[in-house]
């Protein structure tokens, strides 16, 4: 049988290895922060511009056709002999570039950016800049193409780029910093009016001008969405197409170029493919959509080269 | 003889009481988030981001961290993981700082989102422990403190 003083001591360090217990760790271990509050920061709702009204366009009824009455005798009429179907058009002729003053800007070909003959190394675009929305973010964070520098903002759109962005980035970047700035807006905006969109879109021009003159800039396409989205969302790809065609005739006005990266990632039916959407939304990409825009980059490039092209 | 006996129970009393102390596991970077990865719910499709973008992403100076794990979705939701394994005390801090920082613009961006966003955001986990900083967003939110639990 144990005897009682030992019992005793045992017991004391029992018990003290238990006191010890609850101090060792714990000092290791710094309080789990609250989660963070956010800054109070009332942003201001985008005031539209007295141009512009970031409001869906209302749908259009089509009026009722009245067919014409018919003639008192049975005299045929003559059958029109429908229009042929146009041909779709083939590759743009002409130079697809000019000097305007130290800028290369579209020429006859129009705004779209070739396919180049040669890829460019990663290190051409050293001297990037883009500037957009989540896709920018997404294009940051997969395209592989990390030397570009970014500024991008989760809802960023032509209302708010100039007005919310932080900026800084450009507006205190040195000058000749940057020959190509790349802008990626249309996204958050589709489904509204196509005109406001592609006036408000001459804000965030004009402001990356003003800071870096001598830098292409070049409008990414707004990018196609899957057609669940298009059946049953606001989100169509009749107004992703409208802006789109609306951002070309803004290249040849602003000498911009355009990146058609829409292309590349519809499918045959035209809409965003299954292959590189993130299902979640049916609107974003995954990594693999991300890294086949870069891979058009690399072979769709501006620099002098493609005037004697 | 009973005395020794009696000092040896007591001494294997106290190996067992520190040893099971606190009751947390040890935190390895890489199993832990392949644990949250398995275990919670997340709605975005999480991949690993390369190093080179993380001191883009986070802020922060690579010289302060020998790891990072960082797994980031498609931009269309918040959610993240990532665990820094800091070079020492001072590099920790920054890089809790770093990490508060960018859930706090995270939540202003991602507003625009919707209130699922945002809340998750809000519900993150963002905490140090020992040298380790951990961010974990989810909109699983109770899953992912649930596993944070075991470490932190």
């Amino acid at each position: 049988m144990i005897e009682t003083g030992s019992m005793k001591r045992a017991a004391a360090v029992f018990l003290a290895a238990l006191s010890l217990c609850g101090c060792t760790n714990r000092a290791q271990r710094a309080e789990m922060p609250p989660s963070p509050t956010p800054a109070v920061t009332t942003t201001p709702v985008p005031t539209a511009t007295p141009t512009a009204a970031p409001t869906p366009a209302p749908p259009v009824t089509p009026e009722p056709v009245e067919l014409p009455e018919g003639p008192a005798e049975e005299t045929p009429e003559p059958t029109e002999t429908p229009e042929p179907t146009p041909e779709p058009s083939p590759t743009p002729a002409g130079p697809k570039a000019r000097r305007s003053g130290k800028l290369v800007v579209p020429a006859d070909w129009g705004p779209v950016i070739p396919e180049r003959r040669k890829a460019a190394d990663d290190s051409f675009f050293n001297t990037s800049l883009m500037i957009g929305n989540s896709l920018a973010q997404g294009f940051q964070l997969w395209s592989g193409l990390h030397n570009i520098d970014s500024i991008n903002e989760v809802g960023a759109s032509v209302y708010s780029a100039t007005k919310e962005m932080d900026l800084r980035r450009l507006y205190n970047s040195r000058a000749g910093r940057y020959t190509d700035i790349y802008l990626v807006f249309g996204l958050n905006e589709v489904g509204m009016d196509t005109e406001s969109f592609v006036e408000n879109y001459k804000d965030i021009i004009d402001f990356s001008r003003k800071f870096q003159p001598q830098a292409n800039i070049i409008i990414v396409s707004v990018t196609p969405v899957t057609q669940w989205v298009d059946r049953y969302t606001h989100y169509s790809m009749e107004s992703v197409n409208s802006f789109n065609e609306g951002l070309k005739e803004l290249c040849l006005q602003k000498n911009c170029w355009f990146l058609d990266i829409c292309s590349i990632l519809k499918d045959a039916d035209g809409f965003l493919s299954e292959e590189y959407a993130y299902h979640g939304d049916g609107k974003h990409l995954e990594a693999n959509g991300y890294e086949l825009w870069a891979d058009y980059m690399r072979t769709h490039y501006v620099n002098d080269s493609l005037i004697a092209e | 003889m009973k005395k020794k006996l009696a000092l040896v129970l007591a001494l294997l009393c106290l190996a067992a009481a520190l040893t099971g102390c606190g009751g947390k596991k040890d935190l390895e970077p890489q199993s832990f988030a392949e644990e949250l990865l398995a275990g919670a719910k997340f709605t975005d499709s999480l991949n690993r981001l390369d190093d080179a973008v993380v001191p883009l992403l986070y802020g922060v100076d690579p010289a302060d961290y020998s790891d990072a794990v960082v797994y980031c979705g498609t931009a269309a939701t918040a959610e993240e993981i990532a665990v820094f394994t800091a070079v020492d005390d001072a590099a920790a801090q920054r890089l809790l700082s770093a990490a508060q920082t960018r859930v706090s613009k995270q939540l202003e961006s991602y507003r625009t989102y919707g209130p699922q966003a945002a809340m998750t955001l809000e519900n993150s986990v963002v905490a140090r422990t020992g040298n380790y900083v951990v961010v974990v967003v989810c909109s699983d939110s109770d899953g992912a403190k649930k596993i944070c639990g075991k470490y932190i």
